[in-house]
């Protein structure tokens, strides 16, 4: 789309990054297809996922194969993508963070049964407060990660009210969701990226106690593949590849471009199409996501290989490189992570929690952006802690649990630091 | 559709703090506010001063507050972080100009004039 602007034709910034999620979920599909060319056993392990239960740490490539896992993805993507182009929303960095992480969450438990009844949710939210829906998306697409908690009321209440319940729930919690992610927000100052993942935490906190209340007990889930490493290499690969190109071909040449969106402090809102255009945008999401990408790669001797949750981590630290994160900012909170694993947590440096807290702790990279690296360490080792003790609280039903973890670590982080930190100089 | 009066009267609030927090860490000595209630909206017109230093960041924040494209979904999802936090510097203007209707900020030399406009 082009605008006058100043007397001269502009194209929207953003406007052709609705072709990234796009390529995005037709990449997802042609891997489906090579990761199982038998369509009828494709469709099958497709429908296994719907049906079957998930929360953390489950894997859909365990329960329906890798093909129909990625086939999951690329719908579920394609579907978010299509919603947020019907509601006239532009394609800035906000979007393409959502959009991300729609896709990598749906190879650690989101699917198309158990998000629909949290988007009707999130559509009686804005019929309520009789506004628009596109006003609700982002908050509404974010809320499916409690998604769990719908497939687990589908899985375990008694024939005949199953259906009712998962529906009711999923209702429920797309309706009261974006209030309270709005007030989360005021909460942690955008120092953590991962706001709705706060706001589910405490929603999923709230809900599964009521069901502890009526003596529902949660299992822990747990589901680990590691089938697929080379060919979701090679999918990551091309994903980091293609957006770098796109980055490059978009404008984005030379160090001296790209280093503009290093002094960002990455503290919400730091949309980087919108302050830097999408061209830097896509580089950066480029080269955050390959930070992620490398690190499991060098876990490797160590016996790490990508499987569905992990690529969801990737995807996750690759969509915010357009909100937030950058090389600069995530590095200093996942050597926090790291250290903590080493030092503190009675667990291996590879094993499932662990490896999802170290990538996914980026969304504390704000705290590292704006008061140094020194905070950024300490967030990112409070939060490897913290992190090993939430997921009971909610009954891991939370995907973002490692948000939720965020959060806390911001309210017990943020205010020593102010209290700690001199004030600005000013004249 | 409903005239949300409040909600624009709590945005207006929070894009006086975040503007007017801009000009005073510019530099700014006087700002002068004028600000009416219009049958749709609210309207703002804000000038002011800045120290010479400041004149780059002045025209980025004019950038910043005339967006090509804005998002409605993202104000609603993070609008309640401007007039917060204090410490940093565009994601908050940037928000700002996400959630006007309209806008219009003329730069000069150690001066800006910005007529602001939030619908109900």
């Amino acid at each position: 789309m082009m605008v006058e602007a100043a007397g001269k034709r502009v194209k929207l910034p953003g406007e052709r990054l609705f072709h990234v999620p796009l390529a995005l979920a037709a990449l997802l599909l042609v891997f489906a297809v090579i990761a199982q060319p038998d369509p009828a056993v494709l469709l099958k392990g497709f429908w296994e996922i719907q049906i079957n239960e998930t929360g953390l740490i489950t894997d859909p490539m365990v329960t329906g194969g890798v093909g129909a896992a990625l086939l999951n993805a690329s719908v579920v993507l394609l579907l978010s993508t299509l919603l947020v182009r019907r509601m006239k929303l532009p394609f800035t960095g906000a979007a393409m963070a959502c959009l991300f992480l729609m896709a990598g969450f749906s190879l650690l438990g989101k699917n198309l049964l158990n998000i629909a009844p949290i988007v009707a949710g999130g559509w009686l939210h804005a019929l309520y407060r009789r506004d628009s829906f596109a006003k609700y998306v982002y908050l509404t697409l974010y809320g499916t990660c409690l998604a769990p908690m719908v497939s687990f009321l589908l899985v375990r209440v008694r024939p005949g009210f199953r259906w009712l319940a998962m529906a009711a729930c999923g209702l429920v919690i797309g309706l009261l969701l974006p209030a309270i992610a709005r007030f989360t927000t005021r909460i942690h100052q955008g120092y953590n990226l991962y706001n709705v993942g706060f706001a589910a935490g405490i929603l999923g906190l709230g809900i599964a106690s009521v069901l502890k209340g009526f003596g529902v007990e949660f299992a822990d889930g747990h589901g680990w593949s590691q089938g697929g490493h080379v060919l979701l290499c090679v999918l990551v690969s091309m994903v980091l590849l293609m957006l770098l190109c796109a980055g490059v071909l978009s404008g984005c040449r030379s160090w001296g471009d790209y280093k503009r969106v290093l002094r960002h402090s990455g503290r919400a809102v730091a949309d980087f199409v919108l302050l830097d255009g999408p061209g830097l945008a896509l580089v950066n999401m480029a080269l955050t996501g390959a930070i992620g990408f490398g690190y499991l790669l060098a876990l490797y001797p160590q016996g790490v290989r990508l499987n569905g949750p992990l690529v969801c981590c990737i995807f996750a630290m690759t969509g915010f490189g357009a909100f937030g994160k950058h090389p600069k900012n995530v590095l200093p909170v996942m050597c926090g992570a790291v250290l903590a694993a080493l030092l503190l947590v009675a667990v291996p440096i590879t094993s499932p929690g662990v490896l999802l807290a170290t990538l996914l702790c980026t969304c504390l990279a704000p705290v590292a952006g704006q008061f140094g690296w020194g905070w950024g360490l300490a967030a990112g080792f409070i939060h490897m802690t913290i992190v090993q003790n939430t997921s009971i609280l909610h009954g891991g039903m939370n995907l973002y649990n490692n948000g939720f973890a965020a959060g806390l670590v911001c309210i017990l982080l943020i205010p020593i630091i102010k209290a700690m930190s001199p004030e600005p100089e000013e004249d | 559709m409903k005239k949300h009066m409040y909600r624009a009267r709590r945005r207006m609030n929070r894009v006086i703090t975040e503007l007017s927090h801009a000009l005073l860490m510019a530099g700014g000595q006087e700002i002068d506010l004028h600000l009416s209630r219009e049958e749709g909206g609210l309207r703002l017109h804000l000038e002011g001063d800045f120290q010479a230093e400041h004149q780059t960041a002045m025209e980025r924040m004019a950038k910043l507050l005339q967006p090509l494209v804005r998002d409605p979904a993202l104000v609603e999802t993070y609008g309640e972080l401007t007039g917060e936090d204090q410490y940093t510097e565009q994601g908050e203007i940037a928000l700002v100009g996400q959630m006007l209707d309209e806008s219009r900020v003329v730069v000069e030399p150690g001066r800006v004039k910005m007529e602001l406009y939030l619908a109900y």
